[in-house]
């Protein structure tokens, strides 16, 4: 019966090198990579997600992670590279209001409104705040949307008013499942829509999917399976129904996902290496972060190239997760951390 | 008892040396992705550039058509001020035996300053020992054979570099020129080669235990000498003292496969590297390579930062192993393809 031991050990090692390989535990080197010179815009505070809503202005959120009553949305003007922390009026006095503020997408109507709505995770259940954009510092509070079927939710894009798809990361909101969850790579996350009135299942079986947007003509939605290292693309029906179109794998951990309204091309912020991540959620050792923001050139809705655009061992820039090209400049925000803008000097066509 | 220990030992040992050995060729690697620092253009399809150094006025030198069962290769000039052109440099004066410019591999020049001769020396592998050629660089581009300079030191070298006329450090790549015992030698992990200084009259090792060294040049002044030690995957740097003797000032991993070093009027060291060593090998048949540029920054001879500033997946560019910095361009050669010319639009200060 020697085989039998042979083929098990065999197996054993292959899941072991795997697991170690999907870790990244042999990276031990970050190289830095710079598109143009680039500074900071904020130093502290980190601004999770991003988005440039035109004319240079970028809203982000600021404070995830950072303890209860510190979230805001700041905004970057691109043209004198200030940043201020957005005001927010008629806000609601409900206690756990813009905590640990998340995903962010920002959609105009058809009269030229626009909106912003955030992810929020307060104690209780994560919802999401609707704000109207009143001026370059002011967002008008408008409702809050929430669903029991949000449990441990990432990022949203807009795709009408109110009406939007959101990705769950993990099922488990926390405690030892959402660890195990984590650890032994289970596919419990998804894609939910939310038409209006409630939210239902729209795409699942996905490990840790995490940023989420739109193509250019809103036919294609685009999601960052964070934990499976892969940027899927789903087809989007009249109906808001998703089909799996394609996904490539990327051995990097994708985060949120920008769009160029130019030219369709993707922006993602990653994370080059696992094991770090993991050190960070569960708060053991401290290591630096590194980063790197990756561009998908798109060419007849299929990615043709993929460029990394900048890339850091976490010194200049620590724990990457969006980044945004707006005006020859880059955006990228962090978890906690820095916000950086870069010249790009240049791109190729 | 004592037997099942040694046997679990030797099971444990060789586990690990397996583990060691899948990622010291890259079997754990999965994805190249592209950095691109302007636009590029290939001057050079096919053929190879092994190793390459800038002579002045735009003018680069690179050796060709090496291959490891050693067929006759060239010496050819790209001029950078002249639309790209490359021509091959005829040789008068050249010896008539058979084996002569077997397999060019590393090339280093030297200018008296006295009489303005420029002079280049050149590793060739003819079958039974490893020869440097000596030639005079003429102002019309031709090569005039003057010696070649053999040592019972010289088994299988791959760089060199010129500190005075005929005076020379050398690395010793390996022990066995047969194909297939230089590839045990590799699998084997063990450091048999080492850097040798010629005085003019014989050869003696300055540095030993060097885990296959490769590339080798020298700071503008002089007095350091750098190695890029591909086993190792560092970069090391040794201060030369009165006798030509080395010792090891630093020593930086880089995580990558390190081949030659050029040296800019910076001192800042350009680095060709192969991401994928059983690519670069061609295990499990002909493969296409990756490709990567490095930059090593540094200030007062210390690194300072490491940034790639090339790199790609195989398809514009195939196995990189030496790059150089002039006047704004990048020019990158490959062991056996394509050679290229890039405008930089970016260099960090």
């Amino acid at each position: 019966m020697w085989w039998i031991n042979t083929a098990l050990f065999v197996a054993g090692m292959a899941v072991f090198l795997d697991y170690r390989d999907w870790l990244g535990w042999n990276k031990h080197f970050f190289y830095k990579v710079a598109p143009g010179p680039c500074k900071y815009v904020s130093e502290d505070g980190g601004s999770e997600d991003l988005t440039h809503v035109g004319n240079g202005l970028v809203i982000m959120t600021s404070g995830l992670y950072q303890g209860k009553g510190v979230g805001k949305i700041k905004s970057l003007n691109l043209n004198t590279s200030e940043v201020t922390t957005m005001k927010i009026a008629g806000a609601p006095d409900r206690e756990g209001f813009m905590d640990d503020p998340h995903g962010l997408s920002a959609w105009t109507d058809d009269n030229g409104e626009t909106f912003v709505y955030v992810l929020t995770h307060p104690q209780s259940r994560d919802t999401i705040e609707v704000f109207k954009l009143r001026d370059n510092n002011t967002l008008k509070y408008k409702r809050t949307i929430t669903d029991p079927m949000f449990t441990d939710m990432n990022d949203l894009v807009v795709v009408g008013k109110d009406k939007f798809f959101i990705t769950m990361f993990r099922y488990y909101r926390g405690g030892y499942m959402q660890k195990f969850e984590m650890l032994a790579r289970r596919p419990w996350g998804g894609v939910l829509y939310y038409d209006g009135s409630k939210a239902r299942q729209a795409a699942s079986g996905l490990f840790l999917p995490n940023g989420i947007n739109v193509s250019k003509d809103k036919k294609t939605v685009f999601v960052s399976e964070l934990g499976a290292k892969t940027l899927i693309a789903y087809q989007r029906s009249p109906g808001n129904l998703l089909t799996k179109l394609w996904e490539k794998y990327s051995d990097t951990l994708v985060d949120n996902i920008e769009v160029d309204p130019d030219t369709g091309d993707l922006f993602i912020g990653c994370h080059p290496v696992l094991y770090r991540v993991f050190s960070f959620i569960f708060n053991v050792f401290d290591y630096p972060l590194p980063s790197q923001v990756l561009r998908y050139k798109m060419e007849d809705n299929f990615i043709s190239e993929i460029e990394e655009i900048y890339a850091d061992d976490g010194s200049e820039l620590y724990g990457s997760t969006v980044g945004t090209y707006a005006m020859g400049k880059l955006v990228i925000g962090t978890v906690m951390r820095q916000t950086l803008v870069c010249d790009v000097n240049y791109l190729s066509p | 008892m004592f037997s099942s220990l040694i046997t679990v030992s030797l099971l444990a040992s060789g586990i690990y040396y397996f583990i060691q050995l899948r990622a010291w060729l890259d079997f754990d690697e999965d994805n190249i992705l592209n950095v691109v620092p302007g636009n590029c253009i290939t001057v050079l399809e096919d053929g190879g550039s092994e190793d390459i150094t800038h002579i002045g006025d735009g003018i680069i030198l690179l050796s060709s058509g090496f291959s490891f069962v050693g067929s006759h290769g060239k010496i050819k000039a790209l001029d950078l001020n002249n639309d790209n052109k490359v021509m091959t440099l005829n040789i008068s004066n050249a010896p008539s035996r058979s084996d002569f410019m077997s397999a060019p591999h590393g090339i280093t020049t030297w200018r008296d300053t006295d009489t303005d001769e420029l002079f280049l020396y050149v590793i060739t592998h003819p079958a039974s020992r490893d020869s440097v050629e000596v030639f005079r660089v003429e102002k019309s581009l031709t090569l005039t054979y003057i010696k070649s300079i053999t040592d019972p030191q010289f088994d299988y070298m791959n760089d060199l570099v010129a500190v005075e006329k005929d005076k020379f450090y050398i690395t010793k790549f390996a022990r066995y020129r047969d194909y297939y015992k230089f590839h045990l030698e590799f699998y084997s992990q063990r450091k048999y080669g080492g850097i040798y200084y010629y005085d003019g009259k014989r050869a003696r090792e300055v540095i030993s235990e060097c885990h296959i060294p490769n590339g080798i040049n020298v700071s503008p002044d002089k007095r350091v000498v750098y190695m890029a030690e591909y086993g190792s995957r560092t970069v090391r740097a040794f201060r030369r003292d009165k006798s030509n003797n080395l010792m090891e000032i630093w020593s930086k991993y880089v995580g990558t496969g390190v081949d030659n070093i050029e040296v800019d009027k910076r001192g800042d060291l350009w680095i060709g590297s192969h991401l994928i060593t059983w690519k670069i090998l061609n295990l499990l048949g002909q493969q296409t390579p990756p490709s990567q540029v490095l930059r090593v920054k540094t200030g007062n001879k210390a690194w300072s930062d490491v940034e790639v500033i090339y790199q790609d997946d195989g398809t514009n560019c195939a196995g990189s192993t030496v790059a150089t910095y002039v006047a704004g361009k990048l020019i990158v050669g490959t062991l056996y393809k394509q050679t290229l010319v890039c405008e930089v639009e970016y260099l960090s200060k």
